[in-house]
């Protein structure tokens, strides 16, 4: 018995001795690439959002959730991360259901541009924008769907699976990269975003007008179209209204082909597309002022003109109720927008 | 006991160091394959994957450069403009490699001398035809490049040349 006790408090110990170590080597994208601590921020703030964003950084960075609040009293998150595939927004609103039902899902149609892993660039980049979404994901069915989904050939031939479910695996061999950030924020995180919404208050105008290469076949591949239909049939399993925008940015290249068979897609399905690149004129944005990167992204100026513009739509269109008579949801969006100034006002140059 | 304690030590220890092969095995793209596509422009050869740094020292002064961020990462993708051609470059270790170049106008060719314009049977005389993916271009590789050509209504439309990340 006692020998028994004893193999137990040895194991119990070398596994908290691992996780100890796993926490001090992963990535903490607190203050380098914040995109990565987005996912894992959600399961703090879920439940009761009437709008659930999901996408990459079109929605993260081109909308912001307070503004929803203050104009409409709509509640909402953002369930954005860096480069998300289509697959990765398939199973992260697999995973929403879980925790709650919103009203509408509003889903960002750049992504359908990448039919597989390998179509979205290099190997090593691929690699670091999936472990950006999964490794943040709880662990659950959904979880294990979008790894699977998500592996390159190579990131399969090599590792299998196991690395994302132990991360230690991966970033074993960083412990000769560990900055002030890893310590600081070895055993506690803080929140990067406003309910998924990652501000940026810089100002890069636009100079040039962004060109693209043309491409020799525009038609979206079988995959992205196959988890456009399960997130389609997903929502309308919960009754959830599902919404396809074109975000304002105008790079990359939304090509007018991709915007013919997703108004088609939207139209056979009973769908609402909206694509924000015919209205920048109402929508009021200004590319000297409300980008910080010439137009590929919206600061926070421009995201709040986006929130403004596009939650009379949520509001009027899809039906979504004003909900800041409700004392309770009142005080803590009123709670989110302190937060939410003070990181304005701290950003701002 | 201290046999199981060891035990589980050299455990931890190995499952630590498993998988070492993933950070260093990522496939780094070499600058100077010799069996490439290769792009000349007034006696500069432009290769995909080449440190981008010279080439745009040599040509000059673009009409213009754009520069596009990556979602998360450091560093910015650019586009030079030269008026017949453009050149993309994507950063790679600290500094910007030749990631594309694609022509915009009939007044530049590839080394097999394919330009905009061209008959759609030039094309299949210099290249081989079954090349053609079935959406009107040809799709070419050699090492770690990759030289597309577009055909519409049965005239070159657009060339493309592009490094296999």
């Amino acid at each position: 018995m006692r020998k028994r006790l004893s193999l137990w408090a040895a194991l119990m110990l070398s596994a908290a001795i691992l996780l100890l170590i796993q926490a001090l080597l992963v990535p903490k994208y607190m203050v380098s690439s914040r995109e990565g601590a987005l996912i894992g921020e959600y399961y703090a703030n879920a439940g009761n959002n009437d709008v659930i964003f999901i996408g990459d950084c079109e929605v993260y960075e081109n909308f912001s959730p307070i503004t929803l609040w203050e104009e409409y009293g709509i509640t909402s998150y953002i369930r954005g991360s860096a480069q998300q595939t289509i697959w990765q927004s398939y199973y992260l609103l697999e995973e929403t259901f879980r925790y709650e039902t919103p009203k509408v899902v509003v889903f960002s149609v750049l992504a359908m541009k990448y039919d597989t892993p390998e179509s979205t660039g290099s190997q090593s980049r691929r690699e670091a924008y999936n472990r950006m979404t999964l490794d943040t994901m709880r662990l659950s069915s959904a979880k294990l769907g979008a790894i699977q989904a998500s592996m390159t050939q190579k990131e399969r031939e090599w590792e299998g699976i196991y690395s994302y479910l132990f991360p230690l695996l991966r970033y074993h061999d960083r412990w000769s990269q560990l900055t002030e950030e890893d310590i600081t924020y070895w055993l506690k995180r803080e929140p990067v975003s406003d309910n998924g919404y990652l501000m940026q208050t810089g100002v890069r105008p636009m100079v040039d007008a962004h060109i693209s290469p043309p491409l020799a076949d525009y038609s979206f591949g079988e995959n992205s179209w196959y988890y456009l239909e399960k997130m389609a049939a997903l929502c309308a399993s919960h009754g959830t209204r599902l919404v396809l925008i074109k975000a304002p940015s105008l790079y990359p290249v939304w090509w007018w082909e991709w915007d013919g068979q997703i108004r088609q897609f939207a139209q056979e399905n009973g769908l609402t597309y909206i694509n924000m690149l015919e209205s920048l004129e109402d929508i009021g944005i200004d590319w000297n002022t409300d980008t910080y990167d010439t137009g590929l992204h919206l600061n926070v100026s421009g995201a709040e003109k986006a929130a403004s513009w596009f939650g009379k739509i949520l509001a009027e269109e899809c039906g979504i109720p004003d909900r800041r008579q409700e004392a309770e949801i009142a005080s803590l969006w009123a709670d989110k927008a302190a937060v939410y100034y003070d990181r304005k006002q701290s950003m701002t140059p | 006991m201290k046999k199981v304690t060891i035990l589980l030590f050299v455990l931890c220890c190995v499952a630590s160091l498993a998988g070492c092969k993933s950070a260093s095995a990522v496939p780094k793209p070499s600058a100077s394959a010799a069996d490439a596509f290769v792009f000349t422009y007034n006696d500069i050869s432009i290769a995909m994957n080449a440190d981008a740094a010279p080439v745009i020292d040599a040509l000059g002064e673009p009409k213009s450069c754009t520069e596009q961020a990556s979602c998360a990462f450091e560093g910015m993708e650019k586009t030079y403009s030269y008026g017949s051609f453009s050149i993309t470059t994507y950063p790679n270790d600290g500094k910007d490699c030749i990631s594309g170049l694609w022509f915009t106008d009939d007044q530049v060719a590839t080394e097999e001398g394919v330009r905009i314009g061209d008959p759609q049977s030039k094309v299949e005389q210099i290249y081989k035809p079954e090349e053609l993916c079935g959406c009107n271009a040809y799709i070419l590789t050699r090492g770690e490049t990759m030289l597309s050509i577009f055909v519409t209504d049965g005239v070159v439309s657009s060339i493309q040349y592009n490094a296999v990340l």
